[in-house]
């Protein structure tokens, strides 16, 4: 059941809806919230949710185990035991094939034939979200930073809560869990600002990121070069493409919580209005990559203070970035790429901010500013054109195309679509940056937020397409 | 007036143990760090950011959040932020 589908918007939401506020008692809300989560869950295949089941009851065990020790080798033994097999699951079900064929490949051009065992694994959908959110848990736990669960539904509840299990955000148990065990209340503030949410998501997913969608793949579908101005158009629309389809999912999902009397965290924070680099990755996907910093990055830093240690730490982390994308060596060679870029970065530091210090980069001014945006763009194109390609191989191949500045009329039409999906979002993004407001669209006067409401939704019913088209991310 | 004055002192405690942190981890010397000049200039990645915010909490005795040291805030804006509160 995706989100942008009629059957969940108009007989799963609505159900839910009704039931969870007429219950009104918060165990009993908890216990069919997790009941409808699990029933969404399942909606996919029952298999995937009986690997849900049996994931949260491990977790759960473990977390309760690891705080009842006092002893650090038994705490430890349960933390072992969680991580091997919340990584075992994901290892098995994601990257099963991937590491096999790909040993394959090594041994073969070692001259030692190996014909690796070939099993047809279907990913669960989620799992790589809620197996992080699980793992931070158990970590949390093990570090004292936090108490475990006792309640199973409570628990079972933040592992599976629907708005955010199929996609992220990847929320922490110190935001999430404490809301689900205290009384929530209908407060119409948070209708408004849920309804909002979830229109405009609704309309970055289905009027701009899969009208965007047909040109990217018809580009990124062939092999062989295609004409400049169609690639660099391609790989602009991809951007906006991914941007709108995940950060569209994002604010459904935090305007279905606020229905719900919850309050989710951000997942972007408009990240092509940062001047720098490192900047577009804390707006960014901010869940995954707090994740990473804290689980993955920091500890492998500890207090190895040396460049070479910190640089090391950084190409490993982002490395794994690209891989939790999916069982692809293209999705790693991007997570290298932003690593060697942002080490390129840290390394040259000190230097670039003593040239400027000297006066011989301007700091000030808007031609400064210009420029370092526009820097911070090109890496980012670079980076998505990476990400989208199926390999090096097609990278290069395409890139080719950049050689023949033709401009086709598909290449016209293309921009054109580009240019006009691009004024509502930036009329709306513009808004909210400089108002620092997320809910900037709920401010105002009656007619033109009226107009504008209407407008969208007018969108989404005239452009949106008729078959709801899957979310990008789900296949991570 | 005297608790003004107290503020007032440890904000410029708190600007100068942000200035030395800030200078150690660009390798530059501590007078060359702008105390008017944007966090964001810095440049600070994730485990200096921690360590500053570490070392400010135990000044302060309360907890603070470590994204404060990326944003557009001067050091001397952030640390007379940090002891109003």
């Amino acid at each position: 059941m995706l989100f942008n589908s009629y059957d969940f918007f108009f007989l799963f939401l609505p159900a839910v809806f009704a039931i969870y506020w007429g219950l009104r008692e918060r165990k009993k809300q908890n216990l069919f919230l997790l009941a409808a989560s699990w029933l969404f869950y399942g909606s996919w295949d029952w298999r995937f949710l009986s690997l849900l089941v049996f994931s949260t009851g491990v977790d759960f065990l473990c977390g309760l185990r690891i705080h009842a020790q006092a002893d650090d080798a038994l705490r430890r033994r349960w933390l072992y035991l969680s991580l091997a097999v919340n990584l075992g699951v994901l290892g098995f079900f994601k990257y099963f094939g991937f590491f096999t064929q790909s040993a394959a490949q090594v041994f073969q051009a070692l001259g030692l034939p190996l014909k690796p065992p070939i099993l047809d694994i279907l990913l669960p959908v989620g799992l790589s979200f809620y197996t992080l959110k699980a793992m931070s848990y158990v970590v949390d736990v093990y570090r004292r930073k936090i108490a475990p669960e006792s309640d199973p539904t409570a628990f079972a509840l933040f592992i599976a809560f629907f708005p955010q299990l199929v996609a992220g955000p990847i929320e922490r148990a110190q935001k999430l869990l404490p809301q689900i065990q205290s009384e929530r209340r209908m407060r119409l503030e948070s209708f408004y600002e849920g309804g909002w949410l979830v229109l405009w998501g609704v309309f970055k997913k289905v009027v701009v990121a899969d009208n965007l969608a047909r040109g990217v793949n018809r580009v990124f579908d062939s092999s062989g070069p295609v004409p400049g101005p169609e690639l660099v158009i391609a790989i602009f629309s991809f951007t906006l493409q991914l941007y709108c389809d995940f950060s569209g999912y994002s604010d459904i999902a935090c305007g279905l919580g606020r229905f719900f009397g919850f309050e989710l965290s951000w997942n972007f924070e408009r990240p092509f209005f940062s001047r720098t680099i490192q900047g577009f990755f804390r707006r960014w996907h901010t869940s995954l990559f707090e994740w990473f910093k804290d689980y993955v990055y920091l500890p492998l830093c500890g207090d190895g203070v040396g460049l070479a240690h910190r640089l090391a730490a950084l190409l490993l982390t982002t490395g794994l970035i690209g891989l939790w994308h999916g069982a692809r060596w293209s999705y790693v060679q991007w997570g290298v790429f932003n690593g060697v870029c942002l080490a390129l970065l840290f390394w040259t530091r000190s230097w670039r901010i003593s040239m400027k210090q000297n006066g011989i980069f301007p700091v000030d001014g808007s031609f400064y500013r210009v420029q370092e945006h526009l820097t911070a763009l090109f890496f980012l194109f670079v980076s998505m054109f990476l990400f989208r390609v199926h390999s090096l191989e097609q990278a290069f191949s395409l890139s080719g195309g950049l050689l023949h500045w033709d401009w086709s009329r598909r290449a016209k039409a293309e921009a054109l679509i580009l240019g006009v999906l691009l004024i509502p979002l930036l009329w709306q993004e513009v808004r909210e940056e400089r108002s620092k407001d997320r809910f900037a669209a709920l401010r105002g006067g009656v007619l033109p937020r009226a107009l504008w409401y209407l407008f969208l939704l007018y969108a989404v019913v005239i452009f949106g397409e008729e078959h709801a088209r899957e979310y990008v991310y789900y296949q991570f | 007036m005297k608790k003004t004055s107290g503020t007032k002192g440890a904000a410029k405690d708190i600007e100068e143990m942000l200035c030395c942190g800030v200078a150690k981890a660009l390798a530059l010397p501590v007078e060359t760090i702008d105390p008017y000049a944007p966090l964001e200039r810095w440049e600070l990645d994730s485990v200096e950011v921690m360590y500053l915010a570490g070392q400010v909490e135990k000044r302060l005795g309360r907890p603070v959040e470590p994204s404060i040291l990326w944003g557009k805030m001067s050091l001397r804006a952030l640390a007379r932020e940090l002891t109003r509160a």
